[in-house]
């Protein structure tokens, strides 16, 4: 048997995230024209509070201390206390007036660039189950994450680098799950800088596995290679010609290859000190998550197409990062006072190097904050609340300055323009040039989307 | 594509029974196929390429050199059948097959999902499983007991592991809706029964009649009231069999107990120093001369902390001592004695005596220790807790003493109680296992909502597909009944779904290229006369799968040479080996590998929380672990990478056919790997020992001797190599490549 070029394209996926799609899938019906090329999203694990952050609602300090003046179906974990105001002042910033914690220091710097998204809702209350949907779509079952389905629809443009990089992931809460390929093909799955760990690992210590060797030098890989390619030819030669073979020793030369372009994307060193300051990495409170940041831009750069940062260490007082069931003044002050340079950094640096326009930035957690106090929490802390809380987008082709959507005065329901999971997600896909209705796999005798049966893209947001 | 209506779907192939072959002979309807397909058969494989195809296909592991130059000279007539039946009885069979089935039973040592907590019982399924192919369990008795082992009459505790099938599923762990985390779990063990026994996605119809194969709503409902009457959990197992190995440990324990205690009986001492313990130099403790330490005066700890004392003296007759400390425990409190601060033995201060009290006060030896004349310090020391000390006493003992001997015997004794007692914890029998809850029919959820109930439905099974239905019935949940109906020999769908399993495992692709899915949606039969021959030779065998091996493997169709072009039939198709077959010959290759079924239920490997430098600890632990690659635990979201790489299936949902995947960071495994460069260099050391080097390596990996031009190929390769470094690393090198090539990781 002859093997064609495409056939052997087809089998090896050259490169770790596969060609572009076109080639892959037997159509490409599902490309809309896109306004991002890639997406960074940062992941704050536990659940920032929204109330406290960006949603500004008055109301909390008129009934601060007294219970919700309304009652409503259980959407919350433990038992409901009473109103609780937030700590902090907000104010108005940028031109756009976007709404601001004071906690905020640096990111109002940048406010005009964000897009708030107010009214993302319908995750499930527990962290395992929120998790899973906002990663995958789907809170029980197993389903591919939207970094798999992103590579297995438009693949990636550098063949040395994966498509989907998770920058230390976090293993709870579906774990690699949250960036697995489930049923795709394995080759669109995240791979992990760092393994994953909770508290996720530091970026200092974040690698790509197996890509050095400290026991083999290049000529002792050069040799290794050239005997395979020897038998490898033997072997075609008797007639065994199956492509698998083909592809296999074409990995090997890839593989090589990949080992002198990930450490190049991954050295810092040549970083110039304004860049290291920008993202805060002169600072230890802000030198991890700026690290994290920073690898996340030299990822862009290089066109890897998602690109996952997670804010997920654990604090003394609360498990997860952000998960402050109690001590809320404290823990989100640290939790800010962590990634608010960094992120401010990112988006500056990003401008600054014409990659903001077609990269999309996303902020935020699974869920976001009751209002009220967790019951008997002291110093007081708030629970988790997935039915109104708020995200942000920069970037990749949205509105910048603009506020999307609305939750009641008390910050409890989204109530206008209400963004589900799905809709996130199609908002994502169709930012990224997909069209989420579209692109489907078949798996089990049905097709698969990202977005079930559901989902609709915010087009008010659209830039 | 367009919905098909409940009757039109039920003219669908696979719902109807079994065809009347063409030819009783899986040969001569294999010979018809590849004629009408216009192509010749490929001749016969040779000796080499079939022994290492049996090996791998039926236990999992390649043959040795020994046993394949004892196959080359074996010139008898039935030498390969000889082969198959050694290998069918061989207890690395079940290993092998087993392996295969948990695939689709998605068998994982945790949970998965949300909360990945440990099931530390899973292991006896797995077990059950092993077994069960090794005593070639009729299939139909197989699946009746991961179904309803606990309702078999007369009932039977062996059968009871069996039904960890229903419970190792992943549920939601948190899920905060109890009515929903219950329909969720019962819709996973029928989606799991629907795809694994009859290829059927029987989950569809939750919400909605099933939009493809003919399964109502109604009928999800009248299956999932067998499953809402059912209930998950761990057994206890009291039998004999289970119970036996615990017997045997307390037995153990009760004489090394005994043992202890003799040797603490009276030797002769001489200059014995005897002091209170509570006269300290210096320390932390706390003495108590009331309660505890009534009348004697004792030494303990403040509830926390780290507790010590610390004893000046002075020894006036140099030589051996003993130091013996009187003490009275309940639980063991260990700790430490140093005697100018060295530590004397393990596990120090860790007799029990039954109270705590004045009256259980009793003597122990410690230790023995060297002391010259002069100035010495003795330091007790225990965390957080102290044992009841009462006194201390040092006292020379001659050279030839008896005692001296014994004492190291009693540092061992020690050390196995210690051992013995955390086997004893662990030889617990326990079970995931279900069992008949209350029994109640379950309301139709609309759309799926577990929370808007339609009619109730009576307990039941398909009515679209099978025969006869029935109901089940109104004293139990039914599911024997639901057994019974699904191993009925005119059932269309079970026997066609395990042969086709079976053709799929020995040659990489089934029959019908959709193992989990035989609906109208999954693909067509390649020969639906070869697949419904072997369907009927099964059930007419009393649904023996060891005979069913034994008729396909001593066909000349499995005999046939190689064929490397995907989709062709004239042949044995090449395919790549699964990642535990790549392991265990990787690590008998190296000499590594512990062939026994291992001691202990599973690894200790942390599944919940685990952090970085957790999940880094769990990878040692895999790579160190010397057993068969079966008995690896499957910790579902963290599963061995070694395996996730070479596309191990997700634990997490059934998977009758894995994915092949090529991707460069396998081959970063293959060449960076420091597990396999390690491997790779005990490899090279092991044959570089023997007469023939070359050759010796060649028939390890690859089950053949090196031909003239790669012995020269590799002679060349490592003065090369040799050059740069030295011999052995020049070997290793080879090792190395050879493992990571493709006639090592293929299948011919």
């Amino acid at each position: 048997m002859t093997l064609s070029r495409r056939d052997t394209l087809n089998r090896i996926a050259v490169g770790f995230g596969g060609l572009a799609a076109n080639s892959l899938l037997a159509s490409n019906a599902f490309r809309l024209p896109a306004r991002a090329k890639r997406i960074v999203f940062l992941f704050m694990h536990g659940g920032p509070s929204h109330i406290d952050l960006f949603d500004h609602k008055p109301k909390l300090e008129k009934y601060h201390g007294r219970p919700l003046p309304f009652s409503e179906r259980k959407v919350t974990f433990a038992k409901r206390g009473n109103v609780l105001a937030p700590p902090w002042k907000l104010r108005q910033v940028g031109q756009s007036g976007l709404w601001m914690s004071k906690l905020w220091q640096y990111l109002p710097t940048v406010a005009d660039e964000l897009c708030m998204l107010h009214s993302v809702c319908e995750t499930n209350v527990a962290h395992g189950g929120a998790c899973m949907k906002m990663h995958t779509g789907e809170e029980a079952l197993l389903r591919p994450s939207m970094g798999a389905w992103v590579s297995y629809g438009i693949g990636t443009e550098n063949q040395n680098l994966p498509a989907f990089v998770t920058i230390c992931p976090t293993s709870l809460h579906g774990g690699e799950n949250n960036y697995g390929a489930a049923f795709l093909p394995s080759r669109h799955q995240g791979v992990p800088l760092g393994t994953p760990g909770y508290p996720n690992s530091t970026a200092k210590n974040a690698k790509f596995h197996y890509m050095e060797n400290k026991l083999h030098d290049r000529a002792d890989q050069e040799q290794q290679l050239g005997l395979l390619r020897r038998m490898h030819e033997r072997s075609q030669a008797q007639g065994l010609t199956h492509p698998d073979l083909e592809a296999r020793l074409q990995s090997f030369e890839l593989a090589f290859r990949m080992q002198m372009a990930a450490p190049d994307a991954m050295n810092i060193r040549n970083e110039p000190e304004s860049i290291r300051k920008l993202y805060g990495m002169d600072d230890p409170k802000t030198e991890n998550f700026g690290h994290q940041c920073l690898l996340a831009r030299r990822m862009a750069e290089r066109d890897v197409r998602f690109i996952q940062v997670s804010h997920a260490g654990s604090l003394p007082f609360n498990n997860e990062q952000w998960d402050q069931h109690s001590h809320l003044e404290q823990g989100h002050s640290i939790n800010v006072g962590q990634i608010d340079k960094p992120i401010t950094g990112l988006i500056m640096d990003l401008k600054s190097r014409g990659l903001l326009d077609d990269t999309l930035v996303l902020w935020g957690g699974e869920f976001g904050r009751t209002p009220t106090t967790q019951a008997g929490t002291n110093p007081a802390g708030r629970d988790h609340h997935p039915d109104g809380f708020t995200m942000w987008m920069a970037g990749g082709g949205v509105k910048r300055g603009f506020r999307y959507g609305k939750t009641d005065e008390f910050g409890y329901h989204a109530i206008e323009d209400r963004c589900t999971i799905h809709d996130l997600h199609a908002t994502i896909l169709h930012l990224l040039g997909i069209d989420h209705e579209r692109l489907t796999y078949r798996h089990n005798g049905r097709d698969f989307r990202l977005t079930d049966v559901y989902g609709d893209p915010a087009r008010e947001i659209l830039a | 594509m367009a919905v098909l209506s409940v009757e039109g779907s039920q003219k669908h192939w696979a719902f109807q029974p079994l065809t009347k072959p063409t030819s009783q002979s899986l040969d001569r309807i294999v010979r018809l196929e590849i004629k009408a397909a216009g192509v010749k058969p490929t001749p016969p494989a040779d000796k080499y390429t079939l022994i290492r195809r049996a090996y791998f296909d039926l236990i999992g592991l390649p043959p040795s050199p020994n046993q394949i130059r004892a196959f080359i000279a074996d010139k008898s007539t039935n030498a390969f059948e000889k082969v198959v039946d050694e290998l069918l009885n061989s207890r690395h069979y079940g290993e092998r097959w087993g392996r295969h089935w948990l695939d689709v039973a998605r068998y994982g040592d945790s949970n998965g999902g949300d909360e990945n907590h440990a099931f530390p019982h899973a292991w006896r399924y797995r077990n059950w499983v092993i077994n069960a192919f090794n005593r070639d369990l009729p299939y139909d008795e197989f699946l009746r007991d991961q179904l309803a082992g606990d309702l078999v009459q007369p009932m039977d505790e062996e059968r009871l592991p069996a039904t960890g099938f229903l419970a190792i599923g992943t549920k939601i762990l948190a899920e905060q809706d109890p009515v929903k985390k219950r329909a969720d779990i019962v819709d996973e063990q029928l989606d799991t029964i629907g795809r694994v026994f009859l290829g059927l996605s029987i989950g569809c119809a939750r919400c909605h009649d099933h939009k493809f194969d003919p399964i109502p709503t109604r009928d999800y409902y009248a299956m999932a009231g067998i499953f809402h009457s059912t209930t998950i959990g761990d057994r206890e197992l009291t039998g004999d069999k289970f119970t036996a190995q615990g017997k045997l440990l307390k037995d153990k324990l009760a004489e090394i107990t005994a043992s202890i205690a003799d040797l603490n009986r009276t030797f002769t001492r001489q200059h014995a120093l005897e002091w209170e313990a509570e006269a300290i130099d210096r320390g932390n403790v706390i003495v108590l001369t009331n309660g505890y330490g009534k009348g004697i005066g004792i030494i303990g700890d403040r509830g926390k902390g780290e507790h010590w004392a610390e004893y000046d003296v002075k020894i006036t007759h140099p030589g051996t001592h003993i130091l013996e400390l009187r003490y009275a425990a309940k639980d063991a409190r260990p700790g430490q004695i140093k005697i100018d601060g060295k530590p004397l033995s393990e596990n120090a201060i860790s007799e029990t005596t039954g109270e705590w009290g004045p009256s259980n006060q009793r003597w122990h030896i410690e230790g023995k220790a060297d002391l010259s004349l002069g100035q010495h310090v003795l330091r007790i020391e225990s965390k957080p807790l102290m044992s009841h000390i009462d006194k201390v006493r040092l006292s020379a003992v001659d050279p030839t003493n008896a005692v001296l001997k014994s004492v190291e015997e009693l540092h061992a004794l020690k050390a196995d109680r210690i051992k013995t007692k955390a086997a004893l914890r662990n030889a617990k029998p326990m079970t995931m296992a279900v069992r008949d809850g209350q029994v109640k029919n379950s309301p139709i959820n609309r759309l799926g909502n577990p929370h808007d109930h339609g009619e109730k439905v009576p307990r039941g099974f398909l009515t679209g597909v099978g025969s006869a239905v029935g109901n089940a019935p109104e004293k139990n949940s039914g599911r024997l009944e639901l057994a019974d109906w699904i191993t009925s020999p005119d059932h269309p769908l079970t026997a066609r779904v395990i042969v086709n399993r079976v053709w799929h495992w020995h040659f990489g692709r089934g029959l019908v290229g959709s193992p989990d899915n035989f609906g109208t949606t999954g693909q067509r039969p390649r020969n639906l006369s070869l697949l419904d021959h072997l369907a009927r030779r099964l059930i007419a065998d009393k649904w023996s799968l060891k005979k069913l091996h034994r008729y396909i493997m001593l066909s000349k169709t499995y005999r046939m040479g190689t064929v490397s072009n995907p989709g062709a039939i004239n042949g044995f198709p090449l395919r790549r080996l699964e990642a535990e077959a790549f392991r265990d010959a990787l690590l008998q290759a190296s000499g590594t590998l512990n062939h026994e079924v291992p001691p202990h239920s599973s690894l200790k490997i942390i599944s919940q929380n685990p952090t970085h430098v957790t999940l880094a600890r769990n990878r040692r632990a895999y790579e160190e672990y010397p057993y068969r690659s079966v008995y690896l635990p499957i910790v579902r979201s963290h599963v061995y990478d070694l395996f996730t790489l070479l596309d191990f299936p997700n634990a997490t949902t059934p998977v009758g056919k894995r994915a092949n995947t090529t991707v460069p960071t396998q081959a970063l495994m293959m060449m960076n790997s420091p597990f396999l460069i390690k491997q790779a260099a005990a490899v090279a050391e092991s044959v570089r020992k023997t007469k023939n080097p070359l050759d010796e390596l060649y028939l390890r990996l690859f089950a053949r001797p090196a031909t003239q031009e790669e012995r020269s190929e590799s002679i060349e390769f490592i003065k090369n190599a040799t050059k740069r470094k030295d011999e052995r690393h020049a070997w290793t090198l080879l090792c190395q490549t050879l493992l990571a090539s493709n006639e090592s990781l293929y299948l011919r």
